[in-house]
């Protein structure tokens, strides 16, 4: 059984004049797979990233995890839902400003009512494989922007979830923080195996996914895969969104390493 | 970290939001705190009651009121400022809600931050009144004109009365406010308020009305001052026409003139004008209901205490008897003199320097009293007044005898001619003006009160017995009789051994202004008291409301200053928009608020003699000094906090 199943969603926002932000869209991600999903700015990703999230609901069609749609569940069920099964990594961290980076980090266990011994044994793991024990006890202001990605992802798995969501994680970052942000999460993918998405314009970033969905209008246009080599699997990617237009900057935010 | 970890974090790692709402809830605990300071205090009881056991009843009441007024606003006030704060964390809730909070435990989040905040401000507001509270009760007990003082005392009572009328307001503010958020759709919870706003709109015609509605409140109001119209319903319609207009004043007018500046080129792209008035525009409208409420708060609370603080004024009472001591002597008294020549060997004694004047009143019949030209002269002379004279004997003045008559006489004149038919008298007397001032204590048993010269009084007939009565009075004026409190109490007890506040009905009597200004000053401090503490929470409460819109708008701000000072605004020149926009956001409705008072004022000087003016300039004079206090520290705080911003 597939991990995310996207059956025919569209998505359309009311208005003066309303617009179909996503048009009929398919997709699936087998279990343990990095899927990427690519586009030119507006076409729409995010939008379906939020579906998959539950942060908002479809017009029409249904998106099943694990089987089960997310969405017919009662609102107390649904944020155990979230709190057990998803994590969510954001372009723009989201980390609490009000909380050090542990705090931040063990928010999703606070939630479920986890013991402190266990929730400190966990944030010590993830924190040595992630790299940021040092700054555990800092304010988020006190750190630096690959710093805060990192935590941010720490707090998404800390928790181990099924699926994690990632929306344009490297958008706020160097060419250096990126690539060890995108090491971190594919390893992640390839130890634990947790399935993940990643919504990104960055072509460095995708070409550490398994497979690229490519988005045009709020509609499907094409989708490619990895081979063996990371380095044709960008150029390949590069080609697409070239075909597929867009902004030049959305094409080289990164040179090749 | 647990979870009540997390709501203590969000608190005690966010002081600076929450200081305003904070402070002011421990100051409602506070002000609630001195009332109940009050009402249980042992002494407080007896000390009213020996004036009076009215006032007593009237001062626990007054208390006990104005302790559930003050619950009542403090509800929605703290509601009101806890849901302002909880608007600006719409993305916080949202990144929690997406990492797996239910409802259930944000409603708990809420609850339990509101909570904390709630116990230590009560604990806060209680641990500051206990520290000032010797300070208060000697301020208090002032105010009352309670000779012996209020001792100071170990308030248990008061302490656990405020402490469970405020756990409960915080319990229910907490249940409330944790169902206020509405949580259904997170997307729309993290997008928070990055909506932009529309551009603001004003109706030139609504914008007008507001003028119209304001001025022909004003209107209404002095008609009924002057007495144009005398009825209360006048009165209503007067204010209902003003909070209607200012209403309008502050959603239309205040936009429309800042569109209107936009308009004049010139002007509007003259250096930074442009971001103080494209910011305003944005400000006023955002606000508008806000500073509609505050200016009517402001200006209801400035007019209650002016007017309370008038009350209280001695002048009152002398508008009413002029006479600090007032002998009356009536038909048969045998002890008229000595007892004339007591009350001066006393105040001889006393070193109470004293005018002295007497004047025989004849009731003739036919509703009319009489008194002698030199009687009124020596009266009139007394009380520093002009005297008068009268060429013939057919000539005659008269000379008001209420406050009301008073009004009467100077808006219409005295009829012409007043005629005596008595049996087998008949005289008429051609009447040549009204005296403009009362040269007797009122005295509603007197239906007009006509001074004739000396020769003709005496040819009067002396009907005392149908209706009306003849007496003597004599007058004692004493310029500063409100510290003769000592020998009242002495003459007092002279004339009435047995009960000093029994006015018998006898072959005499004596009246003292002194005990009678005691009572009305008690009676009105405790107004003054109830109605400046509750213009103070008011005040503090409208004040708190602005610091936490700014507060609200922070982010926003932030990144504003931001982007201009990466284009080029200097220090200087961002200490100037904002000092001028806060000045504005401050200072508009508190004008406001003093125009319409003032208008008030003015209206109420119409009805009384004395000036009201220094009591109201002290007033206003001294909210005005702490809403300037208010400014600068807020202007100072949201200045650093936007020069952070600055790059």
């Amino acid at each position: 059984m597939s991990m995310v199943e996207i059956k025919d969603i569209s998505k359309t926002y009311a208005g003066k004049i309303s617009y179909e932000a996503l048009s009929h869209i398919n997709v699936s991600i087998a279990e343990g797979e990095f899927v990427g999903i690519m586009g030119p700015s507006g076409s729409g990703k995010t939008t379906l990233m939020n579906m998959i999230a539950t942060i908002d609901a479809p017009t029409s069609g249904e998106v099943l995890i694990h089987g089960s749609n997310p969405f017919h569940l009662s609102s107390e069920k649904l944020a155990i839902f979230r709190r057990r099964e998803l994590g969510f990594v954001f372009q723009a961290f989201n980390l609490l400003g009000t909380l050090t980076v542990k705090e931040n980090i063990v928010l999703p266990l606070t939630l479920d009512g986890v013991s402190v011994e266990e929730l400190n044994r966990k944030v010590e793991a993830i924190a040595e494989k992630l790299g940021i024990t040092t700054i555990l006890h800092k304010r988020t202001y006190e750190i630096s922007g690959g710093q805060a990605q990192r935590a941010a992802i720490a707090r998404a798995i800390i928790h181990r979830p099924k699926l994690l969501l990632a929306d344009e994680p490297t958008g706020n970052l160097d060419s250096k923080a990126s690539r060890d942000v995108m090491e971190t999460m594919s390893k992640l993918n390839k130890e634990d195996g947790t399935t993940m998405m990643l919504v990104t314009h960055d072509a460095m970033a995708a070409s550490y996914c398994d497979r690229v969905v490519f988005i045009k209008d709020g509609r499907l246009h094409h989708e490619i895969s990895r081979s063996d080599n990371q380095h044709i699997f960008m150029r390949n990617i590069m080609d697409v969104l070239s075909v597929l237009g867009g902004n030049r900057d959305d094409l080289f935010t990164v040179g090749l390493s | 970290m647990t979870f009540s970890q997390l709501a203590y974090h969000n608190i005690v790692r966010n002081k600076r939001m929450y200081a305003a709402h904070f402070w002011s809830s421990a100051f409602s605990v506070l002000m609630f705190f001195t009332y109940a300071l009050l009402l249980f205090h042992p002494d407080l009881d007896s000390e009213l009651a020996s004036s009076s056991v009215t006032m007593s009843l009237l001062g626990t009441m007054g208390l006990r009121v104005s302790q559930v007024l003050l619950v009542i606003f403090s509800f929605f006030f703290i509601l009101y400022s806890v849901g302002s704060f909880l608007k600006t964390r719409n993305k916080e809730f949202g990144i929690l809600m997406m990492h797996g909070m239910s409802h259930r435990q944000f409603r708990n989040l809420v609850f339990i931050e509101n909570m904390l905040i709630g116990c230590a401000a009560s604990m806060t507001g209680i641990a500051i009144g206990l520290l000032f509270s010797k300070f208060i009760l000697a301020m208090i007990s002032k105010l009352l004109a309670i000779d012996n003082g209020l001792s100071f005392y170990v308030p248990v009572q008061a302490v656990v009365t405020t402490l469970a009328a405020f756990l409960v307001l915080f319990v229910l503010i907490s249940l409330v406010t944790s169902r206020m958020v509405r949580v259904n759709r997170l997307i729309d919870l993290l997008k928070g308020s990055e909506k932009p706003k529309p551009d603001p709109q004003a109706s030139v015609w609504l914008s007008l009305l507001a003028i119209l509605l304001i001025g022909a409140g004003y209107m209404t109001v002095f008609s009924f001052a002057t007495g144009l119209s005398y009825s209360l319903i006048v009165l209503m319609t007067g204010v209902v026409l003003v909070v209607v207009g200012t209403y309008f004043l502050f959603t239309q007018l205040s936009v429309y003139v800042m569109r209107a500046l936009k308009r004049k080129e010139r002007m509007y792209f003259k250096k930074t004008n442009l971001l103080t008035i494209s910011e305003l525009a944005y400000r006023l409208k955002d606000n508008a209901k806000l500073f509609f409420i505050v200016a009517v708060i402001s200006a209801v609370a400035f007019t209650a205490i002016g007017t309370c603080t008038a009350i209280g004024h001695q002048g009152l009472a002398e508008m009413t008897n002029p006479y600090a001591f007032t002998y009356y002597s009536y038909k048969g008294n045998e002890r008229e003199a000595e007892h004339a020549a007591e009350i001066k060997k006393r105040l001889d004694e006393a070193n109470v320097s004293y005018r002295e004047a007497s004047a025989a009143l004849k009731y003739a019949g036919n509703d009319l009293t009489f008194m002698k030209l030199s009687d009124y002269n020596n009266m009139a002379a007394a009380l520093g007044y002009e005297t008068e004279t009268l060429t013939q004997d057919n000539e005659a003045f008269v000379v008001p005898t209420s406050v009301y008559q008073e009004r009467i006489y100077s808006n219409q004149g005295a009829v012409d001619e007043v005629q005596l038919t008595e049996g087998k008298t008949k005289m008429a007397f051609q009447l040549i003006k009204a005296a403009s001032h009362q040269v007797l204590p009122q005295d509603y048993g007197i239906i007009q009160l006509v001074v004739v010269s000396d020769s003709m009084y005496d040819k009067l007939p002396d009907n005392d017995r149908e209706g009306g009565a003849s007496y003597t009075v004599h007058g004692f004026v004493v310029d500063h009789w409100e510290k003769a409190g000592a020998v009242t109490d002495k003459l007092m007890t002279f004339f009435y051994p047995e009960n000093k506040n029994n006015y018998e009905e006898g072959a005499f009597s004596f009246v003292a202004l002194y005990p009678q200004w005691v009572m009305a000053k008690q009676a009105n401090g405790l107004l003054l008291l109830v109605s400046v503490l509750i213009g103070v929470v008011f005040f503090t409460f409208a004040a708190s409301f602005l610091y936490f819109r700014l507060y609200t708008d922070r982010e926003r701000d932030q990144q504003q200053v931001e982007l201009l000072s990466k284009i080029g605004l200097t220090r200087k020149e961002l200490h100037q928009v904002v000092t001028r926009q806060l000045l504005i956001m401050f200072f508009l409705p508190i004008v406001v608020a003093v125009i319409h008072s003032g208008v008030a004022f003015t209206a109420l000087q119409q009805l009384v003699h004395f000036s009201v003016g220094k009591s109201t300039l002290t007033v206003l004079a001294s909210f005005f000094a702490v809403q300037i206090v208010y400014f600068l520290i807020i202007r100072w705080r949201y200045l650093r906090q936007l020069q952070k911003a600055m790059v």
